[in-house]
């Protein structure tokens, strides 16, 4: 059916171009990044202390991506929104613990509107204050970004241990209000995965600052 | 103490490249500052954006987040959904964004009950958030109050007036003369004339979970047009949101130009259904 789908979007483009009539302009963007059920994207980076991790060396164990920005009022900056300053973070990594005791948790900082000397400075920065325990892996050339299709700090991805891309989107709902429970679609993901059941939702649209590619 | 102020002043000063923290100027007016019971106004919210700076619509596009508007209101008085200007597609690095550049205008229809005592002022509060963004982004927000009295309809507020010359409000695709919208279980089809703006036929989609469009595609042909757009939905993506197309009709290129509102449920499809992420 997906198939299907964008076959006939595809004659449909034909069919107009051939008619030589006014396109769209812009035309929307073609959806790029990695995609769910397929192999996740290898990558080697080397996170703000100096050590490299390949996504190769955690096969067998489910390892959760979130695109991070030590600027960013959603992400890393101090703010009441933040996913770090609030303990959004530090709580789903605690229940994904709970889940997969074994879980890699990696942020990745694709930013590339400050030099790099800058970015790891800051996320160190960041990492004090809010005692993020996990490694901060700097992206500066956005390669890995724009190969899973990173759109926004936070945008989170699951790989299952078997390497495939399990969920990619956004972290939860986008506010939560005091009392109410963090529907968070991280958590949701590895605890479907780990009862053998689809998970679902498995894509969601992400909210948040644009990745700072350039 | 020199020591001290040194200090104070190095730990406050912004980084070289870190730009100015930017001011969105938030204004408010009653479209008539008095309504008799039983009567209709509307408030306006005006966002004035700085040059270079955008903020987004309520569907951001591809990053970024909704500008939210919250407007509380006393008994006697209901407020409505907001009704935003015609927002613009805008090209980043992350992806295609709709937001706003400039201005962006909302309009809030407000309902007065017709038991409220006639000669009462009666304060409705608003308050925006936004995030605003260009090389970084900041969270934003501002808290007004109109006051409205209760009395006869002193008619339309010249400030509103004002406010949306140049600014292009959405209305409802049905009001627009001769058009149609066909759906299916794949595609969205309008058909209808064209409009002074010329050949420029856009939609612009609000987000529903499960949704995913694929590219639209227009024809033209003798003063009228017809715009594809194809549509795929993934129920379980849904979070168990009915399928439907929400968004914009856009014609022509700037923000004063039409645009009308399309919201049409889809009939569910059939569980059974073949590509529907399970």
């Amino acid at each position: 059916m997906i198939k299907h789908f964008f076959a006939w979007g595809a004659a449909l483009v034909i069919a107009s171009a051939a008619a030589a009539q006014p396109r769209l302009n812009p035309p929307p963007p073609a959806k790029a990044g990695a995609a769910v059920g397929k192999a996740a994207p290898a990558f080697t980076l080397t996170d703000i202390d100096g050590k490299t991790h390949n996504l190769s060396d955690y096969t067998g164990k489910v390892v959760v991506l979130e695109w991070f920005n030590a600027g960013c009022p959603w992400s890393g900056k101090k703010s009441p929104r933040s996913v770090h300053a609030t303990g959004r973070v530090k709580n789903l990594v605690s229940e994904a613990k709970k889940a997969q005791p074994e879980i890699i948790y990696l942020l990745i900082d694709s930013s590339a509107n400050r030099d790099k000397e800058t970015v790891i400075k800051e996320n160190k920065a960041a990492r004090d204050e809010f005692g993020i325990k996990q490694p901060i892996l700097i992206d500066h050339d956005g390669k890995v970004g724009k190969a899973y299709g990173a759109k926004t700090t936070p945008h989170m991805f699951v790989i299952g241990p078997d390497g495939k891309l399990m969920y990619a989107g956004a972290f939860g709902e986008r506010q939560v209000k005091k009392g109410d429970k963090d529907d968070n679609f991280v958590i949701n993901a590895i605890n479907k995965m780990k009862a053998g059941e689809p998970v679902e939702p498995a894509q969601t649209r992400p909210w948040g600052c644009g990745v700072k590619y350039n | 103490m020199i020591a001290f102020v040194a200090a104070i002043m190095m730990c406050c000063q912004p980084l070289a490249d870190d730009p100015p923290r930017p001011k969105v100027q938030m204004q408010s007016a009653l479209f008539s500052h008095s309504a008799p019971p039983g009567g209709k106004t509307q408030i306006a919210v005006r966002l004035i954006i700085p040059k270079g700076w955008h903020i987004y619509w309520i569907d951001p596009g591809e990053a970024g987040t909704p500008t939210t508007l919250d407007i509380t209101t006393p008994p006697g008085v209901t407020a409505g959904v907001p009704i935003w200007s015609r927002p613009k597609r805008i090209t980043d690095p992350a992806g295609t964004l709709i937001g706003y550049e400039g201005q962006a205008l909302a309009l809030v229809p407000l309902q007065v009950s017709a038991d409220v005592e006639p000669g009462s002022i009666l304060d409705i509060a608003v308050k925006a958030d936004w995030l605003i963004c260009r090389k970084a982004c900041y969270l934003g927000g501002a808290e007004q109050v109109e006051r409205l009295r209760i009395g006869r309809d002193s008619g339309a507020s010249r400030t509103v007036a004002t406010w949306m010359v140049g600014m292009s409000m959405p209305r409802p695709l049905a009001k627009r003369p001769d058009t149609q919208i066909h759906i299916n279980d794949a595609a969205m089809t309008i058909e209808g004339p064209l409009g002074s703006a010329g050949q420029q036929v856009e939609f612009i989609a609000r987000h529903v979970p499960g949704m995913e469009y694929g590219k639209q595609s227009l024809s033209v042909n003798g003063g009228r047009f017809k715009l594809v757009v194809p549509y795929h939905h993934r129920r379980g993506d849904s979070m168990g949101r009915p399928p439907a197309v929400q968004g914009l009709l856009t014609e022509g290129r700037t923000t004063a130009d039409p645009c009308w509102t399309i919201n049409q449920t889809i009939a569910v499809p059939s569980p059974h259904k073949e590509g529907d992420h399970k």
